[in-house]
């Protein structure tokens, strides 16, 4: 028996515009006092006219042309119409016919998911279910009702819950990338819900188990654990009942983070359920193909782009670029002290200051990267005096996080802590001397055994404090006892 | 649908996806008046709409969209002040997570 997961990923994205979608309240309601942010469009109030938000159908519109999507000529909002109080109108409005953008892709390693669609729609209110005398109540805060949010649909191209955790990172990666969301799993702002079945192919036989959508689920790690016992589930499912996927069999699942297992939420409304149909209140949007290519000109160059980009240009490898650009800021930064035409002897020196030094002293200090600090000069200035063995490549990263901390010139801060390495012969030669005189003992065995120089490279490196170059150390000792 | 009779497991999901409960004397006294309102509406199946477009609205308006700015929302007093119920700025409805 051969079981083949078919899995697409619906994903959410809030756009942090600065009003909402179809009115002009402010879309922030994070830490905001409950209901502060409303108005009768966002409640729905009888008579209150949406108006849609230029900047987010242009954002939908972006976010589809980074995926390669095409753009509809035509495009309109329709009702989705569902009663829940956490949608005051009693019916979402989104795009169903016709989307802002179709037909995308995204390369995930060497391969490709299909992107059918990505729409407009807007976000619901915050719900919190409270207990009061023995009686469920629900409280409702609308504040986010009526935010921007883009769903952007996969088809079911992925087969793996690794494959849709770094379909997820990926997507993460392009939307900051261009700035419109923040894209945080873990504060609602990105949010996915996994359709998953399985292609279970025996003696020649294929089937089809039942779809199954999973809702709630808030992490990363949550997609992959629920895609993971997803498909243990309806493998065992289908061992014991045979059941196949029919028309009317698709379920919504929840993931219940704490249990680690899905649970049967509810029957699915079907979308005729839905009763989808035209909102009368806003007319169609076609931007022109000019308007278009105004909107492909704001797209930065993509992690893909610059990753092939530093591999040819800079002779990186795959794992340095790949870092280098997993944050648009990071390599901003990073292009940023590379200056103008690097030749890739200093690029591949910097990229080592950068994921060896600031990274990590960014990780460590769990700061934001601030590219007001990083100077070019700096680094050429300490590209200069590795080069010249002034300065050993463990000091280099030393005062690279300390000048990134106090915008001091690296070379500098190694002079002022007698970090640079002497290499003045002149000056080893006396120390050498020295060290010969005060152990004869050792002197003795290097003659019977020329590997014990070791010890006296070391009384060396004690007599400089640190700052002899250690390898024209070892040449002038060797000299010197020839 | 070409006929406008509706079951009356039709009518049941119809008040089922309005979260309406109906006691079976109102589902006897609803269905025949739903059936005749459709029946009513069914002299638009008998229009012949073969190769025309839909028509959305009647004006040809298009891209009537506004700029990124934020206006002021209503104070948190006004948004609830007709609301039934209330709580802590938060309007206040019957429990929504069935367990
Ligand atoms: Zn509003």
């Amino acid at each position: 028996m051969k079981i083949t997961p078919i899995i697409g990923l619906e994903v959410h994205v809030e756009l942090k515009t600065k009003s909402k979608m179809f009115c002009s309240c402010s879309a922030e309601h994070f830490h905001v006092d409950p209901n502060t942010h409303t108005c009768p469009t966002c409640l729905g109030l009888p008579g209150a006219l949406p108006v849609p938000n230029k900047t987010a159908c242009e954002w939908c519109i972006k976010l589809g042309l980074a995926l390669g999507c095409t753009p509809n000529e035509s495009s309109f909002f329709e009702r989705k119409n569902y009663f829940y109080p956490d949608l005051a109108k009693g019916y979402q409005l989104t795009q169903y016919e016709k989307p802002f953008v179709i037909n995308g892709k995204i390369k995930i390693g060497d391969q490709e998911v299909r992107i059918n669609r990505a729409h407009m729609e807007e976000d619901t209110g915050k719900s919190v279910h409270i207990k009061d005398n023995g009686q469920e109540l629900t409280l409702i805060d609308y504040n986010r009702c009526g935010v921007p949010l883009v769903e952007i649909v996969s088809e079911p191209d992925i087969t793996s819950a690794q494959m849709a955790k770094d379909y997820l990172l990926k997507m993460q990666q392009i939307i900051r990338y261009l700035g419109i969301s923040d894209a945080d799993i873990e504060k609602g702002s990105m949010r996915c819900e996994p359709t998953v079945n399985l292609k279970i192919e025996d003696n020649d036989q294929v089937f089809y188990t039942p779809l199954v959508e999973i809702k709630n689920v808030a992490s990363l790690t949550g997609v992959q654990t629920a895609i993971d016992f997803e498909i243990h589930r309806q493998t065992e499912a289908f061992k014991q009942t045979g059941e196949v996927k029919s028309k009317t069999n698709k379920n919504t699942f929840g993931w219940d983070a704490d249990k680690n297992q899905t649970f049967l939420q509810r029957e699915k409304e079907g979308s005729s359920d839905y009763r989808y149909f035209p909102e009368p209140d806003i007319p169609h949007i076609e931007f022109t193909k000019e308007e278009i290519e105004e909107i492909r000109k704001t797209i930065p160059e993509l992690p893909d782009g610059k990753i092939t980009r530093y591999k040819k240009d800079f002779s990186l490898n795959d794992y340095d670029a790949n870092l280098l650009t997993s944050d648009i800021d990071f390599s901003k930064a990073y292009e940023l002290a590379l200056g103008q035409n690097p030749d890739s002897t200093f690029a591949k020196f910097t990229a080592n200051l950068f994921i060896g030094a600031i990274k990590t002293h960014l990780n460590e200090s769990q700061e934001n990267l601030n590219i007001d600090k990083i100077n070019s000069i700096f680094f050429k200035n300490l590209f200069d005096a590795v080069s010249k063995s002034e300065i050993s490549s463990t000091v280099a990263k030393q005062v690279t996080i300390e000048s990134y901390q106090t915008g001091k010139d690296p070379v500098e801060i190694a002079k002022s802590k007698g970090l640079i390495q002497v290499s003045d012969s002149a000056e080893i030669e006396k120390l050498a001397i020295g060290v010969i005189s005060q152990n004869s003992k050792a002197v003795e065995d290097y003659k019977k055994n020329p590997a014990s120089i070791g010890f006296l490279i070391g009384k060396l490196m004690q007599a400089s404090k640190g700052s002899a170059n250690p390898q024209l150390a070892k040449e002038i000792l060797e000299k010197l006892l020839k | 649908m070409s006929s406008s009779k509706i079951s009356m497991l039709d009518l049941e999901h119809i008040a089922k996806l309005a979260r309406i409960n109906l006691f079976e004397s109102e589902k006897i006294t609803f269905l025949p008046q739903l059936e005749s309102v459709l029946e009513y509406l069914d002299v638009l199946n008998q229009a012949n709409v073969e190769n025309i477009e839909p028509t959305f609205r009647v004006n040809d308006q298009k891209n009537v969209l506004r700029s990124d700015e934020i206006v002021d929302s209503f104070d948190q007093k006004t948004a609830l002040s007709t609301a039934p119920k209330t709580q802590d700025g938060y309007f206040v409805v019957p429990g929504t997570i069935k367990k």
